[in-house]
């Protein structure tokens, strides 16, 4: 039984069918690929996962339990955490507040009544674990920067940041590398191969950078139009000719 | 035989009432369609279509009644001349700029131009509001009666407001069809964004629109006066409130995007409320009410919590969404840590100084001036809570300020209990009230949300305060005494001042322990990005309803001094929901983000009026409405509040003296729909 699971998802937006009967699964400690041309479908899947999309047909599961119904909300709770392909942060809060929230979130402890006791405010030792995280990111002493004055490399290191921050149990990342330098993405890739090492949670990876997948994941789907066109361990579905035509000739080619 | 002569009746009574809903129907469709132009068109949800539509009625019996002009001279200036252009006006200098900002940001806008509007106008033309103006309609001998299929009796005025409505309307349609310019609109009516990309020069698409539906608004406007009861005697921008409500439930039966459903449903509305009037039964006191104004709230109210279209609009977005421009980024963002040491050092001083002349040297009117200040930053607290805090925007804080004092009124005329008991126990109602209202809107948040609360502030105002439990009984008064606690008199003014200011201290640092904390941190996170907020696990709707309740209570604590201290209940003075908005106004403008901000609004809401405007500058009181109306449009700008907004210029302006290095601050990179500073 898989971690995660899709089930034959089905989405259609006025017009387009976006996904066709897809089915992806992830295991906890594991490192999954997901590619695909420009528009394939890959944002809509993981919307669809995490509940900000419902999908038309076909279900989600999580840990056994169908959770195609729940809101976004409760997924994350369960244990879902994931990064936004167009950068989705708390503009106007400072970089370790967005690592705050999400422990805070995710510990579930609040309660009105202790915030007006004084009993909410921010504990050291939580300041502390927020850092050592932005330290392990290579971004020490940024916490106190308001967010609107990163780059986009470094928003996309807050926004994976703040969800390791929640203790998920699948990492869902769309694109992470997009807005990072060569060396910026190698660290990117071993700081996530190490937490990952320490924490065991299964990793879903949308990329167009290839190499990373290559080097990175161990299995790899390929989306095409909505449909899988094919799956396995990654190093064959690389050799594809299949793949190569649909995805990798046309990346080579220059991506879109 | 005595059953179907009943029936007879009852069906004669029931068609009757539809030939007079009618007329009324067609005013509802007319601003109903007035909504669904301009918020198609420019993302505007104009409320001030009901400033607009009274000033197009004051102008005419201004004309009419007073200056005896002839009917077509005065329809021709007031309707077809100063409706259009203030439309016109109104998208060139204002929607045209703030094209890219929020919707809650445009509704504040819109907010600040209902306040300042009429206003405006009233002080312009010096428009004498005590006269009554004798409800004329625009058609010579409107009154006279006609009867239907020999049956029914309408009058002229009612013939001419459905058949203008019609004409309109087939205008409308013909425009849509033949022109270009019409041509034009239903494509960007139709999808707004994709027409911009590909080119439609969308600039006289707007003010077309807006110079059209601000037609609309201002012949409703006119003729909606001889047939509706709803606007009195005297002519008041207060009297379109019902009428904008229904014109809203209309357009929202069309999910605010469907003309023609927004014209049905106008007529729809107006057709039920005159049915209902009919045939509710007369001796239920709470059905008896509805047949008063009540019933366009009450159906509002339902349509946006159960009409599913509402929902499913929510849930579905704009497929193009992503390829509207970032909003602009702030000028300065955060708030430094210098700024707050230097901030709280200007204030300590500045209270200090204030402190000192008020209690050696200030009169009584300066003492309760302050005292009403203090008051006023305690309910302006819950703005801040809510607006600032929560990013969204409620109109009904005044209901439970007047909550907070009634049941405070109460408490002490009926158990003889310290008013002070009375007052904690209005900021428990309030939160309850809060809650149970929020559960249903929260869910919808931003317009849907705004436009709910108003709702609901109008139905508290039109039917619950009447409740002898509510409000009080004429035979009692509505007096407040001032409260006694642990052996300490308050009755004495600066006694009295002293308690409000120990409940501001500690209000302001229960807000900050809130802001600060977990619900806060929540709160912080929806108002930068709701979808990643819940995909970290926030549940927004549970910590906007808990925000909402604190705000309530907030303002109920509030509600109760100002009683105390007024030894009365002044209902038509402190809590009319018309007051409400521009509490609201005034709030945002200077500053809904930071304790501070909201005790700045509280000291301008009170000083300014008497001390800037009729000392100094010996101008009418009612220029604040206007003053403070037009400065709501900054808030696209500047969300953080003016003051706010200045103090960091300056304050980035002296480091660059000093440091000659930019400060981090200022570097605002590209985000930012909403940048606050979040220190106290
Ligand atoms: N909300 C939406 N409404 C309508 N169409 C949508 C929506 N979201 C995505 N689509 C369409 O669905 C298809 C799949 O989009 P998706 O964003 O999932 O692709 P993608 O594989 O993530 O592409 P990219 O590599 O560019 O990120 C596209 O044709 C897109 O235009
Ligand atoms: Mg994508």
């Amino acid at each position: 039984m898989s971690l995660l699971a899709a089930d034959g998802i089905t989405k259609r937006f006025a017009g387009i069918t976006a996904l066709q009967g897809v089915s992806i699964a992830l295991d906890e400690g594991e490192r999954v690929g997901l590619i695909g041309p420009n528009g394939a479908g890959k944002t809509t899947l993981f919307n669809c996962l995490l509940g900000l999309l419902r999908p038309d047909a076909g279900s989600v599961s999580f840990d056994g339990r169908d959770i195609t119904r729940l809101p976004v909300y409760r997924r994350a709770r369960l244990g879902i955490g994931r990064t936004f392909q167009r950068v989705e942060l708390f503009s106007g809060s400072s970089v370790r507040d967005h690592l705050l929230f999400a422990h805070r979130i995710r510990l579930g402890t609040g309660a009105l009544w202790k915030d007006l006791l004084g009993l909410g405010l921010p504990k050291p030792a939580e300041i502390e674990r927020c850092d050592a995280l932005l330290e392990s990111l290579g971004l020490g002493g940024m916490g106190d920067e308001p967010i609107e004055a990163l780059s986009l490399g470094q928003s996309r290191l807050v926004e994976v940041a703040r969800a390791l921050m929640t203790q998920p149990r699948a990492v869902l990342l769309d694109e992470p590398s997009s807005g990072l330098d060569r060396a910026e993405t190698t660290a990117l890739a071993d700081t996530m191969a190490r937490i990952q090492a320490e924490q065991g949670f299964g990793l879903l990876l949308v990329e167009h950078d290839v190499e990373l997948v290559a080097t990175f994941t161990e299995r790899t789907y390929v989306l095409d139009f909505g449909r899988l066109i094919t799956h396995g361990p990654t190093s064959e579905v690389m050799r594809d000719p299949e793949v190569r035509a649909a995805y990798l000739g046309d990346f080579a080619a220059g991506p879109s | 035989m005595t059953t179907s002569v009943l029936a007879a009746g009852v069906l004669e009574e029931t068609i009757r009432a539809f030939f007079q809903g009618l007329p009324i129907g067609a005013g509802f469709a007319l601003v109903a369609m007035s909504f669904v132009l301009t918020y198609k068109t420019s993302g505007v949800f104009n409320l001030a279509f009901g400033a607009q539509a009274f000033i197009s009625a004051a102008a005419y019996f201004e004309l009419h009644t007073r200056r005896d002009w002839p009917i077509w001279s005065a329809v021709l200036v007031a309707v077809l001349l100063v409706a259009p252009v203030l439309g016109l006006l109104l998208e060139r200098l204002i929607f045209r700029h703030v094209h890219a900002v929020s919707a809650v940001a445009k509704l504040v806008i819109s907010l600040g131009l209902m306040v300042a509007l009429p206003e405006l106008f009233k002080l312009a033309v010096d428009y004498n509001r005590e006269q009554p103006f004798g409800a004329v309609g625009i058609i010579p001998d409107g009154t006279a009666v006609y009867r239907l299929f020999g049956r029914y009796p309408v009058t002229r005025d009612e013939i001419a407001a459905f058949a203008i409505m019609v004409a309109a309307a087939l205008a409308l349609a013909a425009l849509f069809r033949y022109s270009r310019l019409g041509l034009r609109i239903r494509a960007v009516v139709q999808s707004p964004r994709m027409t911009e990309l590909n080119g439609v020069n969308a600039d006289w698409v707007s003010s077309g629109s807006w110079m059209l539906s601000s037609l609309f608004a201002g012949l409703a406007g006119v003729l909606l006066v001889p047939t509706t009861s709803s606007l009195g005697t005297v002519l008041e921008p207060r009297g379109y409130f019902p009428i904008v409500i229904a014109a809203l439930a209309a357009a929202a039966l069309g999910r605010l995007v469907s003309l023609p459903a927004a014209m049905f449903g106008g007529l729809l509305l107006g057709v039920v409320t005159t049915e209902l009037r009919t045939h509710l039964p007369r001796d239920n006191v709470i059905l008896n009410e509805l047949r008063g104004s009540a019933l366009p709230y009450v159906m509002l109210f339902a349509i946006i919590v159960f009409w599913p279209a509402i929902r499913r609009q929510i849930a579905g977005s704009d497929p193009l969404l992503g390829v509207a421009p970032p909003p602009p980024a702030l000028a300065a963002a955060n708030r430094s840590r210098g700024m707050t040491v230097y901030t709280r050092i200007m204030a300590l001083a500045f209270f200090t100084a204030v402190g000192i002349w008020t209690f050696g040297y200030a009169n009584n009117f300066w003492i309760s001036r302050i005292t009403h200040s203090v008051i006023f930053s305690i309910i302006f607290l819950s703005i801040v809570v809510f607006t600032g805090l929560g990013g969204q925007i409620a109109l009904c804080q005044v209901t439970f300020a007047a909550i907070g004092a009634f049941t405070a009124m109460q408490f002490a005329q009926r158990w003889d209990v310290s008013v002070i008991v009375g007052m904690l126990a209005g900021a428990a109602i309030a939160a309850a009230v809060g809650a149970a209202l929020s559960v249903p809107v929260m869910r919808l948040g931003g317009i849907w949300l705004a436009i709910a609360t108003l709702a609901f502030a109008l139905f508290f105002h039109d039917v619950l305060v009447k409740y002898g439990w509510v409000g009080g009984s004429l035979f009692h008064g509505r007096g407040v005494p001032r409260p006694q606690l642990f052996g300490v008199d308050f009755s004495s003014h600066k006694n009295f001042l002293v308690l409000c200011v120990a409940v501001l201290v500690v209000v302001g640092v229960l807000v900050i322990l809130v802001r600060e904390s977990s619900t806060g941190m929540a709160l912080r996170a929806l108002r930068g990005s709701e979808t990643a907020a819940e995909s970290i696990g926030v549940v927004s709707w549970r910590s906007r309803v808990i925000v909402f309740s604190v705000s309530a209570a907030i303002a109920a604590i509030g509600g109760g001094l100002l009683a105390m201290e007024e030894k009365q209940v002044s209902y038509e003075a402190n809590y009319d929901p018309q007051i409400g908005l521009f509490w609201l106004v005034v709030v945002v403008v200077l500053g809904a983000r930071t304790v501070e901000g909201g005790i700045q609004a509280g000291v301008a809401f009170v000083i300014f009026p008497v001390l800037v405007l009729e000392r100094w500058l010996h101008l009418d009181g009612a220029w604040r409405f206007v003053l403070f109306g037009f400065a709501a449009i900054s808030f696209a700008r500047h969300p953080e509040g003016l003051l706010e907004h200045g103090k960091r210029r300056s304050q980035a302006a002296m480091q660059r003296l000093f440091t000659r290095r930019p400060p981090v601050a200022a570097a605002a990179g590209a985000g930012g729909a909403a940048g606050p500073g979040d220190e106290p």
